[in-house]
């Protein structure tokens, strides 16, 4: 049943695959937000070139699972491994030389970082699309005349693990404190005798092995993997803008729910309203509330 | 410590990378599409025309003919340069790449057996990675530094429209750019071989039509990237669709860029339950076809026959697609490739191996650029009658009928600067190449000549 507005329907069925559809989406915008966030609490970096990170985890996902034909779990375990090496190639060879230069350079670096690696994927692995990857469950199943895939399930709870083991790893370990430490006060740190350079060494780290793990999902979600897919960070943002770009939590809560706002948008109202409502939620928000909704709001003084 | 931690890393990023590339090596979805073992593997089915018998470029006479030197047109003594301007690493890349390639594989050919006029061909492709600033920049080099003779494509509808007047202003011809719009139709410089969008649209209500037992049963929904050609295009099938007594429900468009389709296929899903929507047309690049093909196989639509625009003939689309919906899928195009046992099939192979891009005489686009080569060839010859080799005479020179090697049907330029030809075409799993559904005689009567759609 059609409505005048747009192409707006009263289906439950129709909206019901578009919450699916969106908590799907959001899903995914969840893991690329978690990236963003993991930098940016640690090191107040706005990493731009996470969408490119995410990129080089699905590529690596495609040589090391598909190319090579490892086992599954060798395969993942090489793909972080890889991943955990090139986090700390990006803060020894470069990031380490930004520390104490001003935010917008350093977020010019990583546009820069971003360039790179679209230049080096293109070199390696040249300009054709590849099939998605398929190592994960393919199925689905219906629930009310939708249809949810396994691969999307699988997801979620990923991406909820992650959630929860980033929430154990900032409280209760050694080196989580010490992040919370160096991005709280770098130089109070210092002067505990945690040595900032190690903290952003392996927050960096980190956050690639999150992108791994980001594009190997990814992966078996995207219609196809090429260079364009690195636009999953810039559409990714306002999810982590939305829940905080401080907060664990909040990425994942802000990536379900602009994910949601983003599918209804494109059902109802047609593809060109998708990202212009998504940044217009992020705009509300940050008006509303500039930290995100979940963000940590710090104290300056005067 | 910190020394140890560099080392490893360095050591760590050198086997990443290593690794990266052999990865690359081994599959079949890199830079060009995995090479069938042509001398092994029988032709593939349907040659769809007789093989002309036309010279092969290496086995060309050498001219006695001589021009003297026009360096304001870039005829030099030992070099005629010629410009291609196109998307070799950006969004458009996939499709766009292997036409350069088709082009540099035939001018190696052609320079290895002594060039042409006594010169070689110097052959300068810039990369405007379908950005139209960086197509200006590029336009205003090759054509004021290198004063080229000619382009050899002009990629994407927009960057087109926006060197129409400079183009023209400069005399400058422009042979078989990768996509024929209105505004070239018009202009007197551009020399086009790939059909218009609007004759793609009569070609894919022929194909339509000829799947579903006449187009008065044809109930078609259109998807297409949310872009002016993708609405142009979307206009074109609803027109042809109409025009036939068929049915056009709807355009459900896609943003560039897209990872899924959820919205579009509940849409869709919508169509065929509702309205009996029995064929889609598909508008975009081989990326995109994907994002749409892997949407409709996630929601279980795999009983709906597709037919994309040339951008959807790319040989990734069935080797990277999904069997289900990829098994009836079809893009148009207006060229073969050299699997198709025409009489350009062995050169286009050792031409493509020559210039380093095994295997990639398999793809259209290539086959498209290898053509452009052999006609800018025909036209530097014919020019060169004149006594003068320039723009202006090479303009004239190009009005005229050109042979193809079969590649595509025969090049009539006296009377109009396009050409009627195309065919649906899927990928031949045998050859690796791809073979059209039916000769391009089958579709020639579709072609209804109308061109410069009303926009809604």
């Amino acid at each position: 049943m059609l409505l005048a507005f747009g192409n707006f329907t009263a289906d439950p069925s129709v909206n019901l695959q578009l919450l699916i559809g969106g908590l799907a989406l959001g899903a995914i915008y969840a893991v690329v937000a978690l990236g963003f966030v993991l930098v940016y609490k640690s090191t107040d970096v706005l990493n731009l070139a996470h969408g490119e990170f995410l990129m080089l985890g699905a590529y690596f996902a495609l040589t090391f699972l598909i190319s090579e034909n490892l086992n599954f779990f060798l395969g993942v375990f090489v793909l972080l491994l890889v991943m955990l090496v090139f986090g700390l190639l990006v803060h020894y060879g470069i990031m380490r030389r930004m520390v104490g230069q001003g935010f917008f350079a350093i977020v010019l670096i990583t546009l820069g970082i971003a360039t790179i690696i679209r230049a080096l994927l293109l070199i390696f692995y040249g300009p054709t699309e590849r099939a998605r990857l398929d190592l994960l469950p393919q199925g689905s199943f219906e629930v009310g005349g939708a249809t949810v895939r396994y691969v999307d399930l699988i997801i979620f709870g990923v991406v909820a693990a992650c959630v929860l083991l980033f929430f154990l790893f900032f409280k209760y370990t050694r080196l989580g404190l010490h992040m919370r430490a160096v991005a709280d006060d770098i130089e109070a740190a210092a002067a505990m005798g945690i040595d900032p350079d190690k903290v952003y060494a392996m927050t960096w780290a980190a956050a690639m092995v999150m992108a791994g793990v980001g594009g190997l999902l990814f992966g078996h979600v995207t219609g196809a993997i090429d260079r364009s897919i690195e636009a999953i960070g810039l559409r990714a943002f306002p999810a982590a803008v939305v829940g905080g770009l401080t907060s664990l939590g909040g990425s994942i809560v802000g990536g379900l729910v602009v994910g949601v706002i983003e599918q209804f948008a494109n059902g109802h109202l047609g593809t060109k309203w998708r990202e212009p409502v998504a940044f217009s939620v992020m705009f509300v928000v940050l008006l509303v509330r500039p930290t995100g909704l979940w963000g940590r709001k710090d104290l300056e003084r005067v | 410590m910190t020394r140890r931690w560099l080392k490893l890393v360095a050591a760590l990023f050198a086997f990443a990378l290593i690794a990266a590339a052999c990865g690359n090596d081994d599959d079949d979805g890199g830079a060009a599409p995995a090479p069938a073992p042509a001398e092994e593997e029988a032709p593939a089915p349907a040659p769809t025309e007789a093989p002309t018998e036309a010279p092969a470029p290496a086995e060309e006479e050498p001219m006695e003919m001589t021009v003297p030197d026009n360096p304001d047109n870039g005829v030099t003594s030992d070099s005629i340069k010629v410009g291609w301007m196109g998307d070799l690493t950006g969004p458009t890349a996939s499709s766009q790449s292997f036409n350069s390639h088709g082009i540099e594989a035939y001018f190696e050919c052609v320079n290895e057996s002594g060039g042409v006029l006594g010169r070689m061909i110097d052959y300068l492709p810039e990369d405007d990675q379908f950005n139209a600033d960086n197509a200006a920049i590029n336009f205003t080099k090759l054509t004021e530094d290198d004063k080229v003779i000619a382009l050899l494509g002009l990629g994407g509808s927009h960057i087109s429209t926006q060197l129409q007047p400079d183009v023209e202003a400069l005399n400058l011809p422009v042979i078989g750019p990768p996509q024929t719009i209105d505004i070239q139709l018009e202009g007197d410089q551009y020399f086009n071989n790939l059909a218009h969008y609007g004759d793609q649209a009569d070609l894919a209500a022929g194909h339509i039509a000829a799947t579903v037992g006449g187009i008065e049963n044809a109930v078609v929904m259109g998807i297409s990237l949310e872009v002016p050609s993708g609405t142009e295009f979307a206009a074109y099938v609803e027109q042809s669709v109409l025009k036939g007594g068929g049915t056009y429900v709807n355009t459900l468009y896609v943003a560039p860029g897209a990872t899924e389709v959820t919205a579009q296929m509940v849409e869709l899903q919508e169509g065929i339950d509702n309205q009996g929507v029995n064929y889609v047309t598909l508008h975009g690049s081989p990326g995109a076809g994907l994002v749409v093909m892997q949407g409709m196989a996630d929601v279980g639509i795999t009983d709906i026959p597709i037919i994309g625009i040339h951008g959807i003939a790319a040989n990734s689309i069935w080797t990277e697609g999904p069997e289900s919906v990829s098994d009836q899928t079809f893009g148009m195009h207006s060229f073969m490739t050299a699997n198709n046992n025409i009489a350009a099939s062995a050169e286009m192979e050792r031409c493509a191996t020559l210039a380093g891009y095994d295997g990639e005489h398999l793809n259209l686009n290539f086959s498209h650029g290898f053509l452009n080569g052999y006609v800018f060839h025909q036209a530097i010859e014919r020019a060169a009658e004149t006594g003068e080799l320039s723009r202006e005479s090479l303009t004239e020179a190009l009005k005229g009928t050109f042979d193809t090697m079969g590649i595509t049907c025969p090049i009539d330029w006296s009377a109009s600067n396009h050409s009627q030809c195309g065919a649906a075409f899927s990928l031949d799993p045998a050859s690796g190449g791809m073979v059209p559904a039916n000769p391009f005689s089958f579709y020639a009567d579709s072609f209804d000549g109308e061109y410069g759609i009303e926009i809604g």
